[in-house]
């Protein structure tokens, strides 16, 4: 069997609702956000699904991306073809930096989740002060007129695709990593460090791997989200509550499995939405209770997410993309 | 037990899939009402904000419709589509694109905070569709050339000048103001304010010779009082939150130290300050706008508000929502059409001076090609316990006491 299968049938399906949602401006953006944190968080899973480290600090990569490509934009001119790249090499020093940091002094679990998030949350206090980036306002990027080379696009289908491109690539990149050898020691060190190192597995080395390649696809997904939205600012791009978000859909697409974060991303956005127009403003806050509630419940009935109650319930199902682990085993 | 637990969890997938079904019933032809769309933060951090801003929007359509609606448009009535935006940029940007595509609105107005308003503003500029801006303030917002977007808040920058503006003033009756001293809060409001101050003073003949930092929520400002008091500061201009703002008075009362003191926006003006004793006593304050401003239409809305929200004295913010609401149905009617780009025309050559409309201190309010009102401010001053309109003369209820009364 072709051992892309976890990476094609996703992306075939996002393609079919791509395709659905060409007609209409509203879905397209909704499939745009969906697809892009769905994608961002199959980059934080492969982190801490598959390699145990739970960052709670992923926003910092993506308001690094958004930046540097607003930024580049407004004060130097540079279109996303420079900026993009630049963007994705600071976020892979970044990464690199923390990741040496973080591991060399053996931060495992949760003393890595708070390392991660004290980084992220010193950049959004940074960035929330700093007057040329714009402040807690956030920073307006020029509207072109429709033009390729700054990505401004007068309909919505041209960031559509490419997020579609950008979900399908993640998803290839991930599959070969997870069913390569770099794949089977990530879970070997999940599972029980100690004894993988005994073993020989290169504990630092692979760890770092994980950390610098979810953090460059993140760096990406803040790129693509400046240069979509001509608009970044701190509480969006750079605030815990994206972070939270990653692990939210993680946990309840399931953790573990390479496309059970766009599953979990693909369920509680769409429904979010429904909620909000569906209850109206005649019960203010009622549906973000509805919501709270319906996540409790998610997470206590499906322990391994929506993608592993899949794969328990239809064993049939081929084996796509790793096998899904319940909520914690990440977290030693 | 689980086997039904996970027929409800399949059934709400199943929901999602065919939610696009369900949303598209609310997209149909309009007859003979105007749909505004209301972008306003009923949830989260801004949530207070949001439900005082909506209480205007829906004050001015109110009065719109009891006094026989839009003429131009035979009588329509203006109907306002109410969307809560969360408090969060991202639903903010795809709730604008919801009224517009599937609520069919002729035109937007909110969002409250600039970080909520600019993503809105762009949706409603990409699809061609209007949108009055109410109390963002960000100076970007109308200086890039979006031309869809309208606003009725002034630009940040404008505050340094209005305040140079008034000292000119003070100066001219007899008063001596050479050196002029900063007090701000360390926050995002207070840091902005504070570089537009320092850059306009200087060139308008007031050097900055102090400038203080301060952390919300300070317990004791005396070392911050001490510090301004001996920089022979003839005035102080004070960037706070109510709260500090009466600690920082009450320190520089006792050393004192009565210069002249003029406190920024809307989180100074308000009654906690004016109501706290003699400190507050003659300080002045600049804001958008304010309840007692010496013109009718503003009375009138004072009079109406207080009619429709019994025991509520409306704040600047408020009558911006009002008069946002207001020039778009006023657009729409002499545009005579709910066509989106037929309002945008409507609204570059409106000229609104006088009825509900101009309740706002400029004289007039109509917007450039940019978007941008020619808004201005007012200066209040603490008389006898609470904030009296003292400048500018057009609209003042009376010209500024003396500071030691």
């Amino acid at each position: 069997m072709n051992r892309f299968l976890p990476a094609i049938v996703p992306s075939l399906l996002a393609a079919a609702i791509f395709a659905v949602c060409l007609g209409d401006p509203y879905f397209m953006e909704i499939f745009i956000h969906t697809a892009l944190m769905g994608t961002i968080s199959v980059a934080w899973n492969l982190m801490a699904g598959f390699t145990g480290l739970i960052s709670l600090g992923h926003s910092l990569f993506f308001g690094i991306g958004a930046y540097v490509v607003a930024y580049g934009h407004i004060g130097f001119g540079l279109p996303p073809l420079v900026t993009w790249p630049l963007a994705v090499v600071l976020a892979a020093v970044m990464a690199l930096a923390i990741g040496l940091l973080c591991f060399r002094y053996g931060l495992r679990g949760y003393f890595f989740a708070i390392a991660t998030l004290a980084f992220s949350e010193v950049a959004f206090l940074l960035v929330s002060a700093t007057p040329w980036l714009g402040r807690s306002d956030g920073m307006m990027m020029p509207s072109e007129d429709e033009t390729l080379l700054y990505l401004q696009f007068l309909e919505k289908w041209p960031y559509g695709l490419m997020v579609l491109g950008f979900l399908a690539i993640t998803l290839f990149v991930g599959q070969h990593l997870v069913s390569s050898r770099t794949g089977f020691y990530w879970r070997a060190l999940r599972d029980n460090e100690g004894a993988a190192e005994a073993l020989g597995v290169p504990a630092m080395r692979y760890k770092l791997i994980a950390f610098v390649v979810s953090a460059v696809l993140t760096s990406v997904g803040g790129a693509f989200f400046a240069s979509t939205f001509a608009f970044v600012d701190p509480r969006s791009t750079l605030g815990v509550d994206l972070s939270i978000q990653l692990l939210v859909f993680s946990i309840i697409g399931g953790l573990g499995l390479l496309w059970g974060p766009l599953l979990g991303a693909a369920l509680l956005i769409p429904l979010g939405e429904l909620l909000r127009t569906a209850m109206g403003v005649g019960f203010n806050g009622v549906n973000i209770v509805v919501y709270a509630v319906l996540l409790m419940t998610l997470a206590l009935l499906l322990p391994q997410g929506l993608g592993g109650w899949l794969k328990t319930r239809f064993p049939a199902m081929p084996r796509l993309g790793g096998k899904p682990i319940r909520q914690g085993d990440a977290v030693q | 037990m689980t086997g039904i637990n996970r027929r409800e969890a399949l059934l709400l997938g199943g929901a999602a899939v065919t939610a696009p079904g369900l949303f598209s019933l609310g997209a149909q032809a309009q007859g003979s009402t105007l749909r505004i769309g209301v972008l306003v933060p009923l949830t989260g951090v801004h949530a207070s904000d949001g439900a005082r801003m909506l209480k205007a929007h829906q004050l001015a359509a109110k009065m719109i419709n009891e006094s026989g609606g839009l003429k131009g448009l035979g009588g329509a009535k203006v109907e306002l589509v109410v969307s809560d935006i969360q408090s969060k940029p991202e639903v903010s940007r795809s709730e604008a694109e919801r009224l517009i595509s599937r609520e069919n609105v002729s035109a937007l107005t909110g969002a409250w905070a600039s970080a909520t308003t600019i993503p809105a503003a762009q949706v409603s500029d990409r699809n061609r569709t209007p949108f009055m801006i109410t109390s963002a303030v960000t100076d970007a917002i109308t200086e890039q050339g979006l031309k869809y977007v309208f606003r009725t808040a002034v630009k940040a920058k404008w505050f340094g000048k209005y305040v140079a503006d008034f000292m000119d003033t003070m100066k001219k009756n007899g008063m001596t103001i050479d050196k002029v001293a900063l007090a701000t809060e360390d926050g995002p409001a207070g840091q902005a304010v504070h570089a537009n101050y320092s850059s306009v003073m200087p060139g308008r003949g007031y050097p900055i010779i102090a400038d203080e930092t301060f952390r919300t929520g300070s317990p004791d400002f005396s070392t911050v009082a001490t510090k301004l008091r001996t920089s022979g500061a003839t005035a102080i201009l004070s960037v706070a939150y109510a709260d500090d703002s009466t600690v920082l008075l009450r320190a520089l009362a006792a050393q004192s130290f009565r210069p002249l003191y003029i406190g920024f926006g809307g989180a100074h003006v308000n009654q906690t300050v004016a109501a706290s004793g003699k400190p507050a006593e003659r300080t002045f304050g600049v804001v958008e706008w304010a309840p007692d401003l010496k013109k009718p239409a503003s009375e009138a809305f004072v009079k109406a508000f207080a009619e429709a929200y019994p025991g509520e004295v409306p704040l600047s913010n408020q009558a911006q929502a009002f008069a946002a609401t207001y020039a778009l149905a006023l657009a729409a009617d002499a545009a005579a059409s709910t066509d989106r780009t037929k309002i945008r025309d409507a609204l570059r050559t409106l000229r609104i001076t006088d009825g509900p409309a101009s309740l706002l201190p400029a004289p007039e309010l109509y917007f450039d090609e940019q978007g941008q009102s020619p808004a201005t401010c007012v200066v209040v001053q603490v008389i006898d316990g609470k904030f009296v309109t003292v400048w500018p003369d057009a609209v003042a209820a009376q010209p500024p006491a003396p500071l030691q009364g």
